[in-house]
């Protein structure tokens, strides 16, 4: 199979993927307890004025004639309207929260990964040595770090103290650069405003290497272990005896090699991270999806929940789908 | 001479204790000239050979000895120094072709890097030659994007000698270089060797446990038992008239097809583990001829009739 063809096969498989998320975010939507017309207008309403309501939000009409005016909402990029806060569609609301973050999932991902990457390569280079059993000792402490108190320490040392970094926000007001991705460091960098992208930049330090340093002990360990198991393969002791340079060996083939398995845990944990960056927007007063959604849960937006359960699906999909792509473009025997 | 390996000592210190794979070995190579080392596994044969490019494997150590290259001593070479030998002067084909290159990178692209590592060449240039080896031992050009996972096992093997040859080197070390392949593909490669000899001049140490496949290329042979060498002369006649015993029980076992009798014959016992070698000679647990002498002390290594032998049987 040629490359083209892997990729737009790849590409078709989504396709089902996503129309089984799709299916499961609708069923469990439906099955967990809670009327949400209830939610909305609380226990005393008259049935009369519930039944009105159900009607409107079309959740009298039978399940599949519901599914799939749910699938076609979907289709038009409709993910319908918050219960509460003024009816706002949903996607706005979503598109208000969800790039700050992705900026910092970013952030802290690339962190995470330049950290681990060299602390392991570190490690896998001087296996059984004492800078390898310090790197060991390293992932374990910095992943068994907590998050909120890691970052009020470094709010502390370098908010407080310092007076180097700002302690929360995206950025100062007045600041913000026009929007075109939502991105601020992005949109900065797009309409050339060096003092929004110096400033977003400041602002998204401390949350990015927050969320980077616990995250990356893992890749330490994988790296190691991916390394050392490379390093051990016969083609880096043929590459030995062809008489190639130390470090050519070691960036062009032995990391390449060791970066496969490597890269599946990437994409994992940038998804994991989407999800779990809500911890470090809160200690950091990071306005994302995370504070966002934690809010609309305990108002029974179910809507808006339903939303954003099916965006960050959709999200993952394209995650995963970028990944399978990485590989196949890395190593060739995948795409047979 | 090219290559003179004296009193050569390899020994890998693990927590079992001392391995001394290969001791007090010896031997002279010419230039164009096809030897042949055969033995069984754990024998010291592949040791020898990783030793002789000074790439021994840790814990292992070269912990005595010589290996002259044009008289230049390369157990005394800075790594950096023994980086300009290996694959320029001295290149090694390995036994299994699957697993020797790398498998992310195209093959045409492996070649030119082992060309640009030594030579001041342009891209386009090594890129030439690169296309002109593979057409050299019969892989078509445009197999030249080729990934490793691409080609079969004979084919692999054939990338890996275009890149042994890439930079005329003086010696190629082919250690078990058609074990993994077919008997058809093991031919054709044989075949290749010898070319590349005639062709180019190259001399070739052959590593392998294949005592019939030894004798048809090569011009002398050594016998390596549990690490010793024991017997050293030309292929004829170790061929016609071995001196050491294991030499003789080696020959017994090659199997012959025109004989009548088809049963296998092979030498009672195992190779000794080299952590605890039997005391005196090595072989003496499995020698047909073993005498007193041969339990208590280390055979000396003799010259009989300009060839080594390593056996009490050949006296003091």
């Amino acid at each position: 199979m040629s490359l083209r063809a892997y990729i737009i096969a790849r590409i078709l498989m989504t396709i089902p993927m996503i129309l089984i998320l799709l299916t499961l975010v609708f069923l469990v939507m439906r099955v967990l307890p809670g009327n949400p017309v209830i939610a909305i207008v609380g226990m005393k309403a008259s049935p009369e004025y519930i039944k009105k309501l159900e009607h409107q939000l079309g959740l009298d009409k039978p399940l599949w004639q519901q599914y799939i005016d749910y699938l076609a909402d979907l289709l038009r990029g409709d993910l319908g309207k918050s219960m509460i806060w003024g009816k706002r569609p949903v996607i706005q609301e979503i598109m208000d929260h969800f790039p700050a973050t992705l900026e910092l999932t970013i952030g802290g991902f690339l962190v995470s990964v330049l950290l681990g990457l060299a602390t392991g390569m570190v490690a896998g280079i001087r296996s059984g040595g004492k800078l390898d059993a310090s790197m060991r000792i390293y992932s374990i402490v910095v992943y068994s770090l907590f998050i909120p108190l890691l970052g009020m320490m470094l709010q502390l040392v370098f908010g407080v103290w310092l007076h180097l970094l700002p302690v929360g926000g995206r950025i100062d007001p007045g600041l913000e650069p026009p929007t075109i991705t939502g991105l601020y460091v992005l949109d900065s960098i797009l309409s050339l405003k060096m003092d929004s992208l110096a400033n977003s930049l400041a602002h998204l330090a401390l949350p990015s290497f927050t969320l980077g340093l616990v995250l990356s002990g893992i890749y330490t360990r994988l790296v190691r272990s991916s390394l050392i198991e490379v390093l051990g393969q016969d083609f880096i002791r043929a590459c030995k005896a062809r008489g190639l340079l130390g470090r050519s060996i070691l960036f062009k083939h032995a990391l390449k090699n060791a970066l496969i398995p490597i890269l599946t845990m990437m994409g994992l944990q940038f998804a994991l991270l989407l999800a779990g960056a809500v911890l470090t927007e809160t200690t950091f007063s990071w306005p994302g999806m995370g504070t966002f959604l934690v809010e609309r849960i305990t108002y029974r937006d179910f809507t808006t929940i339903q939303g954003s359960i099916v965006f960050y699906a959709l999200f993952v999909a394209l995650v995963s789908l970028v990944v399978d792509l990485v590989y196949a473009y890395i190593d060739p025997r995948i795409r047979y | 001479m090219l290559l003179e390996v004296k009193d050569l000592h390899v020994y890998y210190y693990t927590k079992r204790g001392v391995v001394r794979a290969v001791e007090g070995v010896s031997f002279q190579l010419d230039h164009a000239e096809i030897m042949g080392i055969v033995g069984e596994s754990g024998s010291g044969k592949s040791t020898l050979g990783l030793a002789i490019m000074n790439l021994v494997p840790s814990p292992g150590r070269i912990v005595k000895g010589s290996i002259r290259l044009e008289g230049k001593d390369l157990t005394k070479m800075s790594e950096k120094e023994l980086r300009k030998v290996r694959g320029k002067e001295v290149a090694m084909v390995f036994q299994d072709p699957m697993t020797s290159l790398d498998p992310l990178m195209r093959i045409g692209d492996q070649i030119v890097e082992t060309i640009l590592a030594h030579e001041d060449l342009s891209k386009e240039e090594a890129r030439k030659r690169a296309l002109e080896l593979l057409e050299e031992v019969g892989i078509s050009k445009d197999r030249f994007n080729d990934y490793p996972h691409q080609l079969s096992g004979g084919m692999r093997q054939r990338v890996m000698i275009a890149m042994a040859v890439s930079l005329n080197p003086k010696l190629i070390i082919a250690d078990e270089p058609t074990t993994a392949l077919d008997v058809i593909v093991q031919d054709q490669i044989m075949e290749l060797f010898s070319k590349l000899r005639d062709e180019f001049g190259v001399a070739i140490i052959l590593i392998s446990h294949d005592l019939a496949l030894e004798l048809e290329v090569s011009d002398k042979i050594g016998v390596m038992y549990a690490g010793w060498l024991v017997e050293l002369s030309s292929s004829g006649e170790l061929a016609e008239n071995p001196l050491n015993p294991y030499t003789r029980e080696l020959l017994k076992a090659i199997p012959n097809v025109e004989l009548e009798e088809q049963k296998l014959v092979s030498i009672p016992g195992s190779p000794p583990d080299l952590h605890d070698p039997p005391h005196g000679c090595r072989f003496h647990p499995r020698c047909p001829d073993a005498m007193q002498v041969c339990y208590r002390e280390e055979p000396p290594t003799k010259v009989v009739d300009g060839r080594l032998v390593k056996c009490w049987l050949y006296g003091r």
